[in-house]
């Protein structure tokens, strides 16, 4: 169980449930910093460190990034595939958080190597209960390789 | 003379021959007689003579010794001597003194007196006598005269003995000849009769005769001649025979019907098969004219030569017609011209010929509305047939070119062709599917079966198949599919984006929970606004797929209104947020439109919105409105000035639920709406855009709204 805390980036359009997560990070005490961005594009400029991300100190790299599927500008599924081909990026786990329990997105989210796949529960507990697992495991239990800029 | 001969034919040969043999002997006889008759009458003087006179010597000598001694009765005795010649009818003997010696008579004769005196000596003839006066001497001394007297009686008698003889002959010949006849008539005239009532027999038709040959002469050669004559005779009458019956046979047994007529079209000949086509007993038809039953053309073909008639129209006896087939063929006999028809009833081929012509009609008719055609290929030779729907379907005019295998290759898609080459050399094969190119370059889509056709030995020697132009059906299937898909991705973009606020609302209740429990009012309030935001999304996402689903039906009668018009209403909707923005609207041009007006209205209504919508930081926020004709289009354009659009983002922003800024208001559903209509008339929508803080410009197409208004001609007046 490693007790550092570790940056997580959220990539999520619909502010309610972006709200939604960091209200339970808040909760369990999870993240040492919880990075919002709103569509695909963000998500690629704060990892790649262009754009308005392009100060490093603003964006310290994640040690695991939370994907919505559906995304504006670029799709969810697209970012995971560009972050997977990187050889820069692809040591981060991406874990896909999406309302959609469809088949096929599963299927090309796993194909496109997602470390998991999480689909938002509608019942209120059972996602605050998700949200605790997810910290527990990710952050606490889940063991990532030594990353000199992780913060 | 004639009738002369005539009756000289009439005889027998027996008699003729007869005939001939006793006229030619008795000819020569009579002949032989003339000719001694004449030889003696011509010679008798001479021998006569002749006779005297060694006559007279010999008396002389012998009554010389008679004289010298005078013995009269010796004398008479030797003058009697002269009994044997029948010649000498007197002789008389002289002494030397003239004296009658002695004297001889011919026995029978009329007392001759004798002279008196003898003559001088020597010879003469007088009058049917010979008088011979010479001198008996005896040893040169004259003793006496001697006197002879001769006459024709001798020579009488003579011929009065050949004529006897003659008559004799005759007799002997005629009887000679009667018997002579029998032989004749054995070897002749026998045989004659023999062949002559032979060939009376066979005359009267007896063929069987033959006659014996016995003997090698000419008669032996004429029978035979005969015989060998009878048998061609027999032979010939037999093959004629044979002829006749199997002629009858053919006629009788022919299925077509057969009708002889004469000259004046009487029927003569009416077959069995006549009497069942025509429905006519032969008693009935024959004698009548063949006009009852083959009306009409039948007579100027009558004058024609002989041949096929073609088709023509027959009648039965009941009056029905019925379509035939004749032909004619014309036979010169004695007396004029024998027609014989054959006629054969058709009325079932041409039902037959009509029923497989309809068929086939159908079948090419079936061919052309089912697009399909059918091919067959020899083997051996390469060779295709198609039908002429099949030449339709490769875009050629039938028969506009001989197909073979080769050929076909190069119609075939270069990228289709060894899934061809495959299927073909497979043989059998059903449904499989390739891509032609036709001559004008187009592409067109085809369904083909094969297969096998076999010989009796079971060798494949053609192969047999169809194809179906399938294009219009892939193109419906192409175009199911897509429906499918865009349906599938509605139906997943709805689920998701319906699941989405629910999740909020549910999860945003149970911090709501929690924060009414604990009193903290900041937090009660966060929820309630996410919750109730939430709410309103799920009802607005609801309407604006429920108006997608209408999109599909232009529910609203199209009526005539003007640009502005539309453009107004679509001003007065958005009024709100034109006014809190402080946007300024130009709007130029006018022209009237032609179409589901609340629908068009929405189309401005959208772009209006997003305009204002996107507006930014712009501190001068500016939206115009207008159309431009360009390259023979009017384009409509709504342009503002405010964020723009990441070209690269350019074409995602008509796409289903897609919106560019998660943050803003609204589904996403807007410009997937607008798109829509627009296609529904027949037009085309995109954005223009530098990028972002650069503005943005939407151009689009409605074609289909300015038909039924001459929009060049018409400018409604501007206000």
């Amino acid at each position: 169980m490693r007790g550092e805390p570790i940056n997580v980036l959220l990539v999520e359009d619909d502010p309610a449930h972006a709200e939604i997560v960091k209200r339970n990070f808040e909760t369990f005490r999870i993240a040492n910093r919880l990075i919002h961005v709103w569509d695909g594009e963000e998500a690629l400029d704060y990892l790649y460190r262009r754009g308005k991300f392009s100060d490093s100190k603003d964006s310290p790299r994640p040690g695991v990034v939370l994907l919505d599927l559906r995304l504006p500008k670029i799709d969810g599924l697209e970012v995971l595939q560009t972050i997977k081909s990187d050889p820069d990026l692809r040591r981060i786990p991406v874990v896909i958080l999406t309302t959609s329990a469809a088949e096929a997105d599963k299927i090309k989210a796993y194909d496109s190597y997602a470390s998991s796949y999480l689909v938002k529960p509608v019942d209120y507990a059972q996602f605050v209960d998700l949200m605790e697992a997810l910290g527990y495991y990710w952050l606490a239990w889940n063991d990532f390789p030594f990353e000199p800029e992780n913060d | 003379m004639m009738e002369r001969s005539a009756t000289v034919g009439k005889w027998s040969i027996q008699r003729k021959l007869f005939l001939i043999i006793l006229t030619t002997l008795l000819a020569s006889l009579a002949l032989v007689t003339i000719g001694l008759v004449g030889y003696e009458l011509s010679t008798y003087r001479s021998r006569l003579t002749q006779e005297v006179t060694v006559v007279g010597e010999f008396i002389a000598a012998n009554s010389a010794p008679t004289l010298a001694f005078d013995d009269a009765q010796t004398a008479q005795q030797t003058l009697a001597t002269l009994r044997g010649t029948q010649s000498i009818a007197f002789a008389a003997l002289y002494t030397a003194d003239g004296r009658l010696f002695a004297s001889y008579s011919r026995v029978g004769q009329e007392p001759i007196a004798a002279p008196p005196r003898p003559g001088p000596p020597g010879l003469k003839f007088t009058d049917r006598k010979l008088e011979l006066v010479r001198t008996v001497e005896q040893k040169g001394l004259q003793l006496g005269t001697l006197y002879l007297r001769a006459d024709m009686a001798s020579v009488y008698t003579r011929l009065r003995n050949y004529i006897g003889i003659v008559f004799v002959v005759w007799l002997a010949v005629g009887g000679g000849t009667l018997l002579l006849q029998r032989l004749l008539q054995r070897s002749v005239s026998e045989p004659l009769l023999e062949l002559s009532s032979m060939a009376e027999r066979i005359a009267g038709g007896d063929l069987s005769v033959t006659v014996p040959v016995r003997s090698k002469d000419e008669i032996g050669l004429l029978a035979s001649a005969f015989n060998r004559m009878s048998g061609e005779l027999a032979n010939s009458y037999k093959d004629l025979e044979e002829n006749r019956a199997r002629l009858a046979g053919i006629v009788a047994t022919a299925m077509d019907a057969i009708i002889t007529v004469d000259a004046e079209r009487n029927i003569l000949l009416f077959n069995s098969s006549a009497e069942a086509m025509f429905r006519c007993p032969a008693a009935d038809a024959l004698g009548s004219s063949i006009d009852r039953f083959i009306p009409s053309r039948f007579e100027e073909a009558g004058a024609a030569p002989q041949g096929a008639l073609g088709e023509l129209n027959a009648r039965r006896l009941d009056g029905e017609e019925f379509p035939i087939e004749a032909s004619i063929s014309v036979l010169g006999v004695e007396g004029g011209r024998l027609l014989t028809v054959i006629v054969r009833d058709i009325s079932e081929r041409k039902k037959w010929e009509e029923a497989i012509q309809a068929s086939e009609n159908r079948l090419r008719r079936a061919e052309e509305i089912a697009h399909f055609g059918y091919w067959k290929c020899d083997l051996d030779t390469s060779q295709m047939t198609w039908s002429d729907e099949a030449y339709r379907i490769h875009g050629f005019t039938p028969g506009s070119f001989q197909p073979t295998m080769r050929r076909y290759r190069d119609l075939v898609h270069a990228d289709d062709r060894e899934h061809f080459d495959q299927a073909m050399k497979r043989g059998e094969h059903h449904n499989f599917q390739y891509r032609i190119v036709r001559p004008n370059g187009t592409l067109r889509y085809l369904t083909a079966t094969t297969e096998l056709l076999s010989n009796e030995k079971g060798d494949a020697v053609a192969l047999f198949g169809t194809f179906l132009d399938s294009t219009e059906v892939r193109q419906a299937e192409r175009d199911l599919q897509e429906k499918n898909a865009e349906l599938e991705r509605f139906t997943y973009s709805v689920s998701h984006d319906l699941k989405s606020p629910l999740v909020t609302v549910t999860t945003f209740l149970g911090y709501l929970e929690q924060d009414m429990a604990s009193g903290d009012a900041v937090r009660i309030e966060k929820d309630v606004h996410y919750i109730r935001s939430a709410a309103e999304k799920m009802g607005v996402l609801l309407d604006e797929l429920l108006e997608m689903s209408r999109i599909g039906r232009l529910i609203n009668p199209p009526v005539r209104v003007t640009f502005r018009e539309l453009i107004d209403e679509a001003l007065l909707a958005v009024a709100g947020s034109i006014s809190e923005r402080n946007v300024e609207v130009r709007v130029s041009g006018d022209t009237f439109l032609y179409g589901d007006r609340p629908r068009l209205m929405e189309v401005w209504q959208n772009l209006i919105e997003n305009a204002v919508k996107f507006m930014g930081d712009q501190a001068a926020p500016r939206i115009e409105i207008g159309f431009e004709d360009v390259g023979g289009e009017r384009i409509f354009f709504v342009r503002d000035n405010g964020v723009g659009i990441d070209p690269r983002y350019a074409e995602k922003v008509f796409g289903l639920f897609e919106k560019l800024d998660a943050k803003s208001r609204g589904t996403g559903l807007g410009l997937a709406l607008i798109k829509r209509i627009v296609q529904l008339y027949q037009g085309r929508i995109w954005v223009e855009s530098e990028g972002a803080g650069r503005g943005s410009c939407f151009r689009f197409t409605i074609p289909g709204a300015l038909r039924g208004v001459d929009a060049a001609a018409e400018e409604p007046a501007r206000s």
